[in-house]
């Protein structure tokens, strides 16, 4: 499978994920905090309706007939599970009552903000661990609420109360349960919205890089072929011609010794001048091979003037060339022209058998137009007898493609073969 | 006595300029030129020459035609006792091995000092391999890779006219 897509769904799974435990996370604060709030408010009602009026001097004194209607009370809201513990606290830290007696009458110096409780109505609620509380052997949470209240005897009391967080985690879920179908439904329908969005995009940048790729194995291909022309101009040409220079060089020395014939000298002397200055040319055409001229702006039209006229020249061929005026094309889309000028005329000198060859550069609109076209025996086998031609012309053909062009060999109705090459003005680098 | 030569090459210039360099030696006799592999073979049959001065790159830049190393087996196939001097502008292992296996007698460069033209097909009419500095110089680094040594290639020292040579006649 195409990495951007498994990239894009492992990106959207792991979202996904942490969008539904945002949601947990979320949900168990809301509930906790809608459940602190009940917790204190079912405190405060349990304090001053049952609690606290039958707190008074006779609970106070711990005479066992007042703790006892006080017990029966506790005891049988404690027994239907509504309250887990509970202690009462007078202000001096002792402990009024307890569920478990043998606590009752103990002092405990208790935290400020539980003293700062005596003498309101106020309550604190907290969820708290219930592990190391005293005489509990209970795990896990609870809700614990002090609430300051007044006794029946209108002397402040602290009441501890530790509520069950059951209903708390019911909670949490009920809000799950309404809540996580929205989220996960959401999120769901969001990667089916950005999913084709997705899909196209990835197709988008993975045919990108795939033209990218072709363009330059194509681009490297030219540039292959390039140097292998000019390593064979080179070995068939230049080599040659200055290994026939070594070869004659030493015969007019041989002339120019006593008894030597200074005619023969001088004939062969000038056969040696005509051989360096033709391969001087050579050479020189060769540089323009290897890097091609400047061709910004004007300076196209006259590259274009010159390797068409010098390669015609020493084909022995007349050559016309047009190059529209004030022509100003983006430099890759020069170098392409000019390529395509360069690839033609080659294949007329080396196919055509023509007497002319006929070049065209011009822009229409948003293309340039580009022919080359000859006088000769016309397309038959086109392009080239010899694999280098076809060669040559094949990546040409690729290129023009890559920018979205096209590439077309035809017979010429006055007899001869044309090439017309069309491609867009922004043709992208070559 | 006069030796007789025979240039094969597809370049007009340089059978020209060699046939020019030759025609000052007394002792060597230019009796035929060309640039084609199927016309030095008759012309070999026609000509009886003492050493072929044979182009490796007969083909030409076109590709068409026959290169200078089958044709050098063509030739030998009819004449065995002709001695041929390849001559390229280039060597490489592989140029060199073919053109042994072909049964050329020697291997001179293009652009070496042009005195090893007419010394090297004297010392081919002579029965040594002629080689140029550059194909000497291949020839032992390929013995060695080859793990034989110069020894066993008989390539004594890196002289330019070494006496013996890699070049064997194949016995067929």
């Amino acid at each position: 499978m195409r990495p951007a897509l498994v990239r894009f769904a492992l990106l959207s799974l792991l979202s996904g994920l942490v969008v539904t435990a945002l949601a947990f996370v979320a949900a168990d604060q809301l509930a906790r905090a809608r459940s602190l709030d009940n917790a204190r408010t079912q405190a405060v009602q349990f304090t001053n309706r049952l609690a606290a009026p039958l707190i008074d001097a006779e609970v106070r004194t711990g005479t066992p007939a007042g703790v006892a209607q006080l017990t029966e009370v506790m005891t049988s809201r404690m027994r239907d599970g509504s309250v887990q513990h509970l202690r009462i606290w007078d202000e001096s830290g002792r402990i009024l009552w307890s569920e478990h007696p043998e606590l009752i009458g103990r002092t405990v110096d208790l935290s400020e903000e539980v003293v700062a409780l005596f003498g309101t109505r106020e309550a604190r609620a907290e969820l708290t661990d219930l592990t190391g509380v005293q005489n509990s052997d209970e795990q896990g949470r609870a809700l614990e609420v002090y609430v300051g209240a007044f006794g029946s005897d209108g002397q402040p009391i602290v009441v501890e109360i530790y509520l069950p967080t059951e209903p708390m985690e019911d909670d949490a879920n009920a809000i799950l349960r309404g809540v996580l179908p929205l989220i996960l439904g959401s999120v769901a329908l969001v990667l089916l919205a950005v999913l084709p969005l997705a899909l196209s995009l990835g197709r988008r940048v993975e045919w990108a890089l795939s033209e990218r790729g072709v363009m330059m194995r194509h681009a490297l291909q030219a540039s292959e072929l390039e140097r292998r022309r000019v390593a064979e101009d080179l070995h068939h040409g230049v080599v040659q011609e200055l290994s026939g220079l070594g070869y004659t060089l030493p015969v007019a020395a041989r002339h120019l010794e006593p008894g030597g014939d200074v005619d023969t000298a001088r004939s062969l002397l000038q056969v040696a001048t005509d051989l360096v200055q033709r391969n001087v040319q050579a050479l020189r055409s060769l540089m323009t091979d290897i890097y091609p001229p400047d061709l910004h702006g004007e300076r196209l039209g006259e590259a274009v003037q010159q390797v068409v006229r010098t390669a015609a020249h020493d084909a022995g061929l007349r050559a016309e060339v047009r190059v529209q005026e004030d022509l100003d094309l983006p430099l890759p889309s020069a170098r392409l022209a000019y390529r395509i000028i360069r690839e033609g005329v080659r294949n007329v000198v080396k196919h055509a058998e023509a007497k002319v060859v006929l070049v065209d550069l011009a822009a229409e609109g948003a293309e340039v137009v580009v022919s080359v076209a000859d006088d000769g025996r016309g397309p038959g086998e086109l392009p080239g007898h010899s694999p280098e031609g076809h060669l040559g012309l094949r990546l040409l053909n690729d290129t023009v493609q890559d920018v979205g062009g096209r590439l077309d060999i035809r017979p010429r109705d006055e007899g001869g073969t044309v090439l017309v090459v069309r491609f867009p003005v922004a043709a992208a680098g070559t | 006595m006069v030796i007789r030569i025979m240039l094969v090459d597809d370049h007009p210039l340089i059978r020209e300029a060699l046939a020019r360099l030759l025609s000052i030696e007394r002792d060597l006799d230019v009796v035929g030129a060309t640039g084609d592999a199927e016309e030095a073979v008759r012309m070999a049959g026609e000509l009886r020459p003492d050493v072929v001065v044979m182009d490796v790159d007969l083909h030409g830049a076109d590709l068409k035609g026959v290169d200078g190393i089958s044709a050098t087996r063509a030739l030998l196939a009819e004449h065995p006792a002709v001695k041929v001097v390849m001559l390229s502008a280039s060597c490489s292992p592989s140029l060199i091995r073919d053109s042994a296996e072909a049964g050329a007698w020697g291997y001179l460069l293009k652009g070496d000092p042009a005195d090893q033209i007419p010394e090297g097909i004297r010392a081919a009419a002579r029965g040594e391999h002629p080689m140029g500095v550059e194909v000497a110089r291949l020839c032992r680094t390929m013995g060695e890779a080859g793990g034989t040594g110069p020894d066993a290639l008989g390539v004594e020292a890196p002289s330019l006219w070494p006496r013996a040579t890699p070049f064997q006649r194949q016995t067929s």
